[in-house]
Parts: structure tokens; sequence; C-alpha cells
């Protein structure tokens, strides 16, 4: 039988760490739909490897969400999957407090995402100070919890690059 | 020389899934319209088949991310209505908690992000908070407290986990639901505010006298249980639904069209609800709907956004009011018996009635299973609605044209996705 109501405000969404957490990773996305799983995976892999104080939340991308998950931090790094037209596994780097990520086609609320939680978060003036968003180019969103080779083969270096941009994020902070 | 101007929207924003809008001028007056679903058929009904029914909320709250609870509702009392179980109570006070939870949500969504910019003249919310930033904020605030709600009782705010036929899996403790009192005491004073900011916002003036379809329960605001009513009489049982309400298939679209046998095109939803149920709001709610200026009967599909708001209103009071009132049941569900039977059931999903309907067999394994969710039972009567409003528009641009049909097509919160079982504008002028 299922338990599934978490008992004594234990957060449902896995973020862990401080009451006031400077650093935030986000990893987004479904891992029901192939290389879309990739941030969620990327985050799991790093929390083990990341400070205590660094909190580290796994998103399904939805644009409530990730304006909650970065309240209040001096710095987040975000992970997501992307298309790009890139040779599947590149990861593009883009830092998100100078430039506009480049959003997908007319909103809905069911593409409500990233792009528009950043554009909102910058009108609302609630942006975190230092925001990097590492996008690795999927091949492959169909339904299933497989990651296609070429973005399985690219992980590791991108969970070294989370890691390393978390270290630079703390000097700089 | 004859002149056709057509207007199209290939893709319709802000709405659910995808969908398309066509309208089509010939000689300066309308020749057609039509909204255009497009998005594949996802033959839910048909996963159905087959599954034990323990497993209908769980596979049916998969058909939208915005109200699974309603489809979860709709599936467990029509299970039970199959079944012979009857949860009363505090599950029952619960399940209408969770409901209000998503009425929060899934309203502030639309009020704030999906319909308010159409009203200011903004292209979207992203815009709107440049001008309108502590609007935004209120919104995504009252989302959130909606949100905690349905997370806290139904194990997480996507697809929640924790409802089953005869009752939940796990009932919280009454000290679990004390964190939610303060955020629900914010979220009741913003949503007045909002009543108030909504009802300011400049509204086209159109009026359309549509057969209005809601549930009716002796003594509240519909949500889980009543009488399927109409503003012209209707008076009917869930199990009858399927012999009162037709739906047919039309070229144009992948959703299935829904009408009244010999009555036609109604409406389901807030405006209905409000209309039918004025009486039985949260005695806040219906004075800050008096002081919006929307008495009812309200027959301008544009007010919907003041209704929205005054609901997320009386859903914040009633959430506040259960949780106070909350007692941890003996158990947390009912024991439920499988064996060969029928049952029916319909809810108040945020955008309006929404039916399922099982046959099961000896074992409880889902036999057939019907689902009739409320954006097919709008699509007619927002055709028409853009049928009586467009003639009155022609002297529009087509850009002009093309935003108040957008706007007016919002006035529903459709839901694409749950109806195909839809939006792209098209105004062709000839």
């Amino acid at each position: 039988m299922r338990d599934p109501v978490p008992a004594d405000g234990a957060d449902a969404r896995g973020i862990r760490g401080g009451a006031t957490p400077r650093l935030v990773v986000l990893g987004i996305g479904n891992r029901d739909r192939s290389d879309d799983g990739a941030g969620a995976i990327v985050a799991e892999r790093v929390r083990a490897l990341l400070p205590e104080d660094v909190r580290v939340a796994l998103l399904g991308g939805g644009l409530a969400g990730i304006l909650e998950a970065w309240e209040g931090a001096d710095a987040a790094v975000v992970v997501d999957a992307v298309c790009s037209g890139a040779p599947a596994g590149t990861v593009h780097r883009v830092d998100a407090r100078s430039v506009a990520l480049p959003a997908a086609h007319a909103s809905s609320t069911h593409g409500l995402g990233l792009a528009q939680a950043v554009e909102l978060a910058r009108r609302l003036g609630t942006l975190p100070p230092q925001l990097v968003v590492l996008g690795i180019e999927a091949a492959s969103f169909a339904p299933g919890d497989a990651l296609s080779p070429p973005v399985a083969a690219a992980l590791p270096a991108l969970v070294a690059r989370v890691c390393a941009e978390v270290r630079r994020l703390r000097g700089a902070s | 020389m004859p002149r056709t101007r057509t207007i199209k929207v290939d893709y319709l924003a802000r709405v659910e899934g995808e969908g398309a809008l066509w309208v089509r001028v010939k000689d300066g007056a309308l020749a057609d319209v039509q909204l255009r679903i497009f998005e594949p058929p996802r033959f839910f009904e048909a996963f159905l088949r087959g599954r034990a029914f323990t497993e209908a909320p769980d596979i049916t709250a998969r058909i939208c991310g915005i109200c699974p609870v309603a489809y979860q509702m709709s599936a467990v009392h029509a299970l039970e209505d199959a079944l012979g179980v009857r949860v009363d109570g505090p599950l029952r006070a619960l399940r209408r908690l969770l409901y209000c939870g998503e009425w929060i949500e899934s309203h502030a969504l639309h009020v704030f992000m999906l319909h308010a910019p159409d009203f200011l003249g903004y292209a979207d919310a992203i815009r709107m908070a440049e001008d309108h930033p502590e609007v935004v904020q209120r919104g995504l605030k009252l989302k959130k407290v909606g949100n905690a709600i349905v997370a806290l009782v139904g194990g997480r705010e996507v697809h929640p986990i924790n409802v089953r036929v005869g009752g939940f899996y796990r009932v919280p403790a009454r000290r679990e639901l004390e964190p939610l009192r303060e955020p629900l005491a914010w979220a009741r004073q913003a949503a007045l505010e909002t009543v108030r900011w909504v009802a300011a916002l400049p509204c086209p003036e159109f009026e359309r006298d549509v057969e209005l379809v809601a549930l009716r329960h002796p003594e509240e605001y519909p949500m889980n249980e009543g009488r399927i009513v109409s503003s012209r009489g209707l008076d009917i049982e869930a199990g009858d639904f399927e012999r009162h309400v037709e739906e047919l298939h039309v070229p144009h679209s992948n959703a299935l069209h829904s009408v009244l046998r010999g009555r036609g095109a109604y409406c389901v939803g807030p405006m209905a609800r409000y209309n039918l149920n004025f009486d039985r709001l949260a005695p806040v709610a219906r004075e800050a709907a008096l002081a919006a200026g929307i008495p009812p009967p309200c027959r301008n599909p544009f007010k919907a956004i003041v209704v929205r708001a005054v609901e997320i209103l009386h859903a914040c009071d009633e959430a506040l009011r259960l949780v106070a009132a909350y007692e941890e049941p003996a158990a947390p569900a009912v024991a439920v018996q499988a064996h060969a039977s029928a049952g029916h059931a319909c809810t108040e999903a945020p955008r309006g009635l929404l039916y399922h309907g099982y046959r099961l067999s000896d074992h409880g394994e889902i036999q057939d299973a019907r689902i009739v969710p409320p954006t097919s039972q709008n699509q007619k009567t927002i055709e028409d609605d853009l049928r009586a409003l467009v003639p009155g528009c022609l002297a529009l641009p087509d850009d002009e044209l093309q935003w108040r049909c957008e706007q007016a097509i919002r006035n529903y919160d459709p839901c694409i996705s749950c109806a195909t079982h839809f939006l792209k504008l098209h105004v062709q002028r000839d």
C-alpha cells in the first residue's frame, strides 16, 4: 500500500538543505520522455557530489515550480534538455542574467517553461543574481526512460561541468 | 466583386493543447466559424478496458496536468456508485478540500497568466508583468496556495497519487493541515482583491442566452455531488447523462461536440455553476460578486474572468472552513468489494461538468469506460459565441478581430488536451 503523503513537512519535491541556501541546482525534465530526463538525472548525480549547503531540486519544468525553486538563491545552475539542431549530446551554456533564452513557440499553459520563467522573473525582479543554464542537446523525446546513446555518453562530462560551475559560483558569491 | 476576409490562428496560444480557429467573412458578412481541434485523440477510454477498477483514478488523472483531481474525483465517485459505496464524513470533507486546492490553482493560472493579458492588451503574462508585477506575483502566490493543498492531501502537486476508490491511501493528521491556515487566510484576502481587480478590467459588451448546465447540491456550492440541472429546466441524475447528452463527431475537430438531445448546444463551467448556484456561494463570495457588479443572471461570457475570481474566493473560504473543522477519519478508506456493476458520476472540474461512466466485471475489471470532459461540452457554445460576436466586430482590422476572437475562446479556459478526444485562428474574408 502506498503512503504518498510525506510525514511532517518533508519536501515532496526533493529540495534539501538549510533555511537560506545561497546556491541551487535545478534539474528539469520528465524521465519518462527519453532525453528529456537528462536534466533530472544530472541533478540526482550531482546531489551526491556537492556540498550539503547546495540545494538540489528535480522539477518537471512548470513555470511556477521553477520560480519557487530559485527564490532567494544567490546563484542558480539549471540543467535542461534542449532542441536547437546541434548534434545530440552537445552542451550549450547560457548566462541567463545577460541573455534571454531562446523561447519555443507561443506559450500554452503546458508550454510555460524555463524560458518563460526566466523572462517573467527578470520582469518581476526575482531572477537570481547569477543564473547559468546548461542545455544538453536531445535526440529523442519519445516515451520511455532510456537516454539516447549520445546523450548518455555526454552525461559524465555534464555532471562534472555542473560541479565546476557550482565551485566557480561559490567562489564568486 | 466578392471580398473574402480570412482570419486564421494556426496555433491558439494560452489554451491547453493544440487547436486552431478559422473565421470566414464573405461580402462583409460572417460565413463560417470553426474551432479546429487537431490534437490527436488519446484513447483513454480504450486504455481503461481490461484494467482493474482500482487503477482508474491514477490512469484518468493523466488526462490533464491542470485538473487531475477532477478526473480522480469523477472516477472514484462513478466507481463508488457502481459498487454501492458511500464515502462520507471527514473523508468526504478531505476530498472537497483537495478539490478546492485544484480550483484555486487552475483558476489562478487562468485568471492571471492566461486571460487577464487579453483584457489589458498584453501579448502574454510576461509582458503584463513589466507593468503589473504585483498582480502577477499575487497570481503566482495564489496558485502556490492551491498547489500546497493538492500536494498535502494528494501526495504531490501534479497528478496526485493519494486518491483511491473508497477514500485515500493515507489521510493527514490534524496537525499536518495546520500549516495551510496562514497561507489560506492570505489567499482569501488576495482573492477578494482579485475579484475587485478583474471587475474593473475593461470588458466587451456582449450577451448571449445559452442553456447553462451544472451540478446542484441541496446545501453546497457544487463540486463533488449534486443533480445535473440547467437554466432551462433540465434536472437529472448523473446516471441519465448519456441519455440526455449526445456526442457528435464533426469533420473539423478531433474532439467530439456535445449537445443536449432535442435542445442543442449548452454551456458548462464557472458561468453555469455561478448562475445556477449563486445562493450556495459562501456569503463572502456572494457579497464580493454583487459588489463586482455581476448579479445573476450574468450572460456576458467575458465576465467569466470575474466569476472565476469569485470561485477562487469561495474555494479559499471553503478550504479554510474545512481545515478548521477537520477531524481525522477513523480509517483512510472504506472497504470496497468488486462485483459486476455499472456506475456513473459527474463532478465539477474547474472548467465544468466532467462525466465518467464505468461498467465492471465480476472481478472488478473495467469492461467499458465513458469520459465526457467539459471542453468538449463547451465547443459548440464557443463557436456559437463567435458566430454572435464576430458580426459586431467586422469593422475591426484583422489583428484586432483575431484578438477579440481569441479572448472569447479563452472565456471558457478550454482544455484541448482533455477534450481530444484543440487552437490556430483563420479568418477568411471573401
